[in-house]
This record gives C-alpha cells, structure tokens and sequence, in this order.
C-alpha cells in the first residue's frame, strides 16, 4: 500500500491539469472574495469570519472537482496502468484506496484554495480580523472537507463502474453538478441538508456531528460498493 | 503469492505506460511500484535496452520498437528471475524484431533469466527458445526441446536401398556425412545435401549401390505445428 501511495502521490505532482485547477479556484476565490473587483454590491460579511461562512458550504465547483478528480483516476483505466498493479500481486482494494486517498486530498486542497482565496481577496477589499480563528469555524471546514470526500467518493465509485476515462469524467461532472448544485433547489429535506450533496451551513455542533456521521456512511458505502465491483471486474 | 509475484517480470501485448510522461518517469514509477530501492537502476536499464538517447521523449512520441523495448524495461526494474512475455514482436519491423531477439539472448545468457515467450509467429521463438510447449485451444499438446522440434522438422535425403552397408560406408567415406540416421524401415535419413542429392545419388552410383528411392522430405515449422494441432 505504502508503494502504492508513493506512485500516486508521485503521479499527482506532476498532474498539470491539477494544477490548472488550483490557480482556477485560487482565480475564482479571489475575485469572489475581493467585492472590490466590478463593483459588486453583494450582500458580504464585513468580518472574516462571514466570508469564510460564505464560501466554505459553497458547492457551485464540486462539479469542476469531481471532474478533475476522475480525470486523474480514469485515465489510468483508460491507459491500462491499473493491470500493472494487478499483476504485480497488489490487492484491488489497495488498488482503489490509494487513489481514493490521492484523489481525495486533491480534491480537498482545490476547496482549501477555493476558501482561502477567497479570504484573501476579502482581506484585501474589507481587512483583516481574527474573527475567522474560532474553534467552531475549524470543526465546520472538517466537517465539509469529509463531506467533499464522500462527494469524491462517488465519483471512485463511477470511475470503476465505467472504466474509461471519457464516461467518468461526463458521468462524474452530472452526479456533481446535479447532486450539489441542482437537487438543492428542489430538496429541502432534513435528509437532504445533512447528506454530503449539501455541505454544512452553519458550525452548529449538532449539526456538524449529523453532517458528519452522514458524510462518513455515504462514504463508506461508495468505497464498499466500489471496491466490490472492482474485484468483480475484469481488468486487461 | 504477492512475494512470488514480485519475482516475475511479465509485459503482455502492448505494454502499458504513461503516455504523457516521459521513458525514464515511466520507469521510475514502475520501480517505485515494485518496490526497487535502487534508484540507479532506471539509467542502467535505459542503457541496457537502448532507450538512453529517448529518456525524456514522451511516451506518445515513442516508435512501437521503442515502447516494447520500455515494455521490458519496465518488466526488469524489478530485477526478476522470471520474464513472461506474450506476442513482444507484434507490430515490430524485421530490424526491431532482431535487435529485440539478440536481447532477449544477452538477457538469458548474462542475467540468467528464465523466459516464458508466447508468440503466434513461430519462426521468432525457434530462432530464441531452447524449450516448446504446443498449446491449442487451451491445452497443451505437446512439451519438446529445441532439439526435438529441430528433428521434426528438418529436411533431409531419404534413401531407400538393400545394401545398407554400402551405402553407409559410402556416406562417411566419400561424402565424409556423418549426420544420418538409420530408421527402422531401413532407410538412410541424411542429414546433408539436402539442396544437391544429386551428390549423393552420383556417389552411390559409382560404387554400385541400387537405390531404389532417393528424395528430399521433411516439413516446415509450420507443417509441423498444424499436423499437431489437428492431431495427425
């Protein structure tokens, strides 16, 4: 497993359109943080930690994450590296982990980018305060960082259903854009607002403990079923 | 089972790389996978497969000859005992198909590699191998050495005569053929002069002997393989 992380991790620093990604959030954050740029007279916080309350449970590039994130695990099916680490006596679980742990940390470093750009540009267009630092404010960004995670472990759970990087990347890019940004405007269940397709709103420990329990089962049920049908799969 | 996996090194078809990283990132990741510590190992078997002046060429921008060659590099970074390689020649150049080949040998002979080589050209792996196994629908037909196989399918002057004695003497002492064979239906099976029998037929005539048949026979590789694929 540790070898097998070593080449993920190996691979991913060299993924340029990773990189790509990050300088888009960091691009986008920044310009939604900064209400200066087009003089937008948006309702934002004059504190930080209002910036921060508005950027951290926005969902509106989970589908650019999850497109990025099957980019990265689909062209290894798409290019057969995958029958490599078969051959090579690696378990298939193993296999589906080590990319679920890269793919997951990207994905929360591209979010990560998107808030603390955003918290910049804020600072640059309103200033600075401590009021961002609060115990609560860190629980809330874990909690939605684990659900970003259970997000991107749907998109695993696509990228070894279809096994080719064109269809995981479409398929992944509707099951974000239709479970994080759409649903939402037609779901206001409790069971909606605390599943991992709509991150936490506010850093209330009642809710953030629901969130997250939610977030790991949803989680832990993609990786369950995907590693499933992984083992069942035929790989060349 | 993932211990004696690592002791084989194996590059079926087309092998799979990274066609965006280049030859030597190819391998450095291969030798991470397998566990290889010895960084220097990638350079070395650059150098080995003559791949050093293409170590930061792209995957994509490889000729087919080169990425079989990487195919094997790849196979080796985990210094293996055993090599299995399914069709490595397919889609190479007759001049790629025998740089690959004297390889192969330098591998065998210099590292002492045991090789398992399956091929549907059966010329390639009876310049190579020193051991066939005939497999057809999924069973093996047949287990034979190269020696075998080489008897099977040599040609050869076939003699038929009554005076076998003569014949023999003849052989050794005019034509100096010491490669025949004396069958069983006493007949001569002469392993030389298979482009002039006429030599033989001269000399035999010369000494008296009556022939009563003198022909070339024997069969092709590929006669061989179908006779024992449709079980004759």
């Amino acid at each position: 497993m540790t070898n097998l992380l070593k080449v993920e991790f190996y691979k991913l620093k060299r993924f340029w359109i990773g990189y790509v990604g990050v300088l888009f959030m960091f691009g986008v954050g920044y310009i939604y943080g900064d209400t200066r740029i087009g003089n937008r007279e948006i309702a934002m916080p004059d504190h930080m930690s209002g910036a921060f309350s508005a950027t951290v449970s926005d969902t509106s590039f989970v589908f650019l994450i999850a497109i990025i994130a099957a980019l990265f695990i689909g062209r290894d099916f798409s290019n057969r590296n995958i029958g490599n680490e078969i051959k090579l006596g690696y378990s298939r679980t193993h296999i589906l982990l080590s990319r679920m742990l890269a793919a997951g940390a990207f994905s929360l470093l591209l979010h990560i980018t998107y808030i603390v750009s955003a918290l910049i540009g804020f600072c640059r267009a309103i200033g600075f305060d401590t009021s961002l630092f609060r115990l609560g404010n860190l629980l809330w960004l874990l909690t939605v960082l684990l659900q970003l995670a259970a997000v991107i472990g749907g998109v695993m759970l696509i990228s070894f259903l279809v096994k080719k990087m064109a269809e995981a990347i479409a398929l992944s890019a509707l099951y974000a854009a239709l479970c994080c940004n759409i649903l939402r405007n037609f779901f206001s269940t409790k069971l909606f607002t605390l599943s991992c397709f709509c991150f936490a709103q506010d850093s209330d420990l009642r809710t953030l403990a629901a969130t997250a329990v939610s977030a790991i089962v949803t989680l832990s049920v993609f990786l369950t079923i995907a590693v499933f049908v992984f083992r069942k799969a035929e790989i060349k | 089972m993932r211990a004696l996996r690592r002791r084989i090194g194996s590059t079926i078809e087309e092998p799979a790389l990274y066609p965006d990283f280049s030859v030597w990132r190819n391998l450095e990741l291969q030798r991470i996978l397998v566990g290889n510590p010895d960084k220097s190992i990638c350079d070395e078997l650059l150098k080995l497969l003559d791949l050093s002046d293409v170590r930061t060429r792209t995957v994509k921008k490889l000729s087919m000859g080169m990425r079989q060659r990487l195919g094997i590099a790849m196979a080796l970074v985990g210094n293996p005992e055993m090599l299995i390689l399914d069709e490595p020649v397919n889609g190479l150049d007759p001049k790629n198909i025998s740089a690959l080949r004297e390889l192969l040998q330098k591998l065998n002979e210099e590292q002492g590699i045991t090789m398992l080589i399956s091929s549907h050209i059966l010329k390639e792996p009876y310049l190579l191998a020193t051991d066939y196994i005939i497999i057809h629908r999924g069973k093996i037909l047949e287990c034979l050495s190269h020696e075998q196989l080489a008897a099977k399918c040599e040609n050869y002057v076939r003699i038929s005569t009554d005076d076998l004695p003569e014949c023999v003497t003849v052989l050794e002492k005019e034509l100096h053929v010491l490669n025949y064979k004396v069958m069983d239906d006493r007949t001569v099976h002469v392993y030389a002069f298979t482009e002039e029998p006429q030599r033989i037929s001269r000399a035999l005539t010369e000494h008296h002997i009556a022939v009563g048949e003198l022909a070339v026979q024997g069969r092709s590789l590929e006669d061989y393989f179908f006779a024992v694929t449709s079980g004759i």
